[in-house]
């Protein structure tokens, strides 16, 4: 059943993820329509993203017109050879919404939000992120990883901390911390199939 | 490299590193291909985990980007880099320039911050810029300089490391040097052995150079270069 969900997964992806680079190269050569198809592609899953880790919608919003602004102005400089289109938006929009968290974040800030996380205790995070996912798959390859690895992971992606905020959080030695964010991403990436 | 750099490719793909670890990551990269193909990897995994989180946005959102787009310019394409000048001859008008001392075009540049967000970290900017391209060159006499260059941005982040101590009556400091040679201050002064510095008003083709100069600058170079990287 594992491998009948990972084949549809990689099936899936890999024709949306053709779609998605084949109007990104269209919107290069300046096509307005190529660039409004890539929105309806990609939008739910930048505006998505950039919500849960914001948590403001009305910013998340900016983060979306920013990024697909970005993505119109730059796509010339796209190279599939690098990275799927989708893959380039959506590292796009992280990068975004994890600068909204913290710019705001002058040292002190930064300090206060964690003191304030602890709190609000982060289990609760990491319970609102596991109980969004939407892809099953995702969401079963997620019960792969350690609770450690789980843990810095998600506060990572979806809370928009750093890897010293992370070990600060869970109280973890940072190079232990860093350790599992790859530990953490490797397994995923190998449980959700190696596909390209 | 060693085993604690490799084991960034996963907060690196998380954007969970700190600027500085970042920009010392991201340098790591450009003389790592097994790196490369792990951060590609781990970036289209954590993909997933931002599409599992999908929502619709409201139509408003879609009828702001394409009205924005229809008034926005796309940047040019990325050309191949015509090899007009060997580096010799332009050190050699750099030098001469330097010499006799010609103070020509070079003002107090300053370090005006021209970014669009203020309160983001500035060399978070230049790293993350969707055009960013780096380069490595290693310094005469020891320690190297990596430059990360956005030239939509104008800007570069010059990142050194394992420079030679310079002794307290003398600093590195670091140049722009223009197509024609002509070097001019990049406004960066360094008294340490490594340092991460934003570089402003970059011109397409500048080359960066770095040299010793006097405890607190020189208006022109006063040496020939210990470094200058391939142009930006």
């Amino acid at each position: 059943m594992a491998n009948g969900a990972h084949r549809r997964l990689r099936s899936v992806s890999g024709a949306a993820q053709s779609t998605a680079d084949e109007l990104l190269q269209s919107t290069a050569r300046g096509d307005e329509a190529a660039l409004a198809k890539l929105y309806d592609l990609l939008a739910p899953a930048v505006f998505g993203l950039a919500k849960r880790v914001v948590r403001d919608p009305a910013r998340a919003e900016e983060i979306t017109q920013d990024v697909f602004l970005s993505v119109w102005r730059f796509a010339t400089r796209f190279d599939p050879a690098k990275g799927s289109a989708r893959t380039w938006v959506m590292t796009l929009t992280h990068r975004r919404a994890v600068d909204v968290v913290r710019a705001n974040a002058a040292a002190s800030r930064r300090e206060q939000r964690v003191g304030a996380m602890h709190d609000t205790p982060y289990d609760t995070v990491l319970e609102e992120a596991s109980s969004r996912l939407r892809g099953e798959q995702v969401r079963e390859c997620l019960d792969t990883l350690t609770e450690l690895q789980r843990e810095s992971v998600l506060l990572a992606y979806y809370g928009g901390y750093t890897y010293p905020e992370v070990s600060a959080l869970l109280d973890v030695k940072l190079p232990t911390v860093k350790t599992r964010m790859r530990d953490g991403l490797i397994r995923l990436r190998d449980c959700l199939g190696a596909w390209r | 490299m060693n085993a604690d750099v490799h084991a960034l490719a996963g907060a690196y793909a998380l954007h969970a590193l700190p600027p500085d670890e970042a920009a010392e990551f991201q340098e790591h990269l450009t003389q790592c291909t097994s790196c490369q193909e792990e951060v590609a990897e781990l970036q289209i995994t954590v993909t997933h985990l931002g599409a599992a989180v999908a929502e619709e946005p409201p139509p408003r959102v879609r009828e702001a980007v394409l009205q924005a787009v229809r008034h926005t310019r796309q940047v040019p394409p990325v050309t191949p880099i015509r090899d007009a000048e060997p580096p010799r001859r332009r050190r050699r008008t750099w030098l001469a320039a330097a010499a006799a001392a010609v103070v020509v075009g070079v003002g107090a540049a300053g370090l005006t911050a021209v970014l669009d967000e203020p309160a983001k970290d500035p060399i978070a900017t230049v790293i993350d810029a969707p055009d960013a391209d780096s380069d490595v060159t290693q310094i005469r006499g020891g320690g190297q300089l990596t430059v990360i260059s956005s030239e939509e941005l104008g800007q570069a982040v010059v990142l050194s490391k394992n420079l030679p101590p310079t002794g307290a009556d003398q600093v590195y400091q670091l140049w722009l040097v223009d197509p024609d040679g002509d070097a001019r201050s990049a406004d960066v002064l360094i008294d340490a052995p490594g340092a991460a510095d934003v570089v402003q008003e970059v011109e397409p083709g500048d080359q960066v150079a770095i040299t010793r100069e006097p405890a607190g600058g020189s208006q022109q170079p006063t040496m020939a270069p210990l470094a200058i990287t391939k142009p930006v």
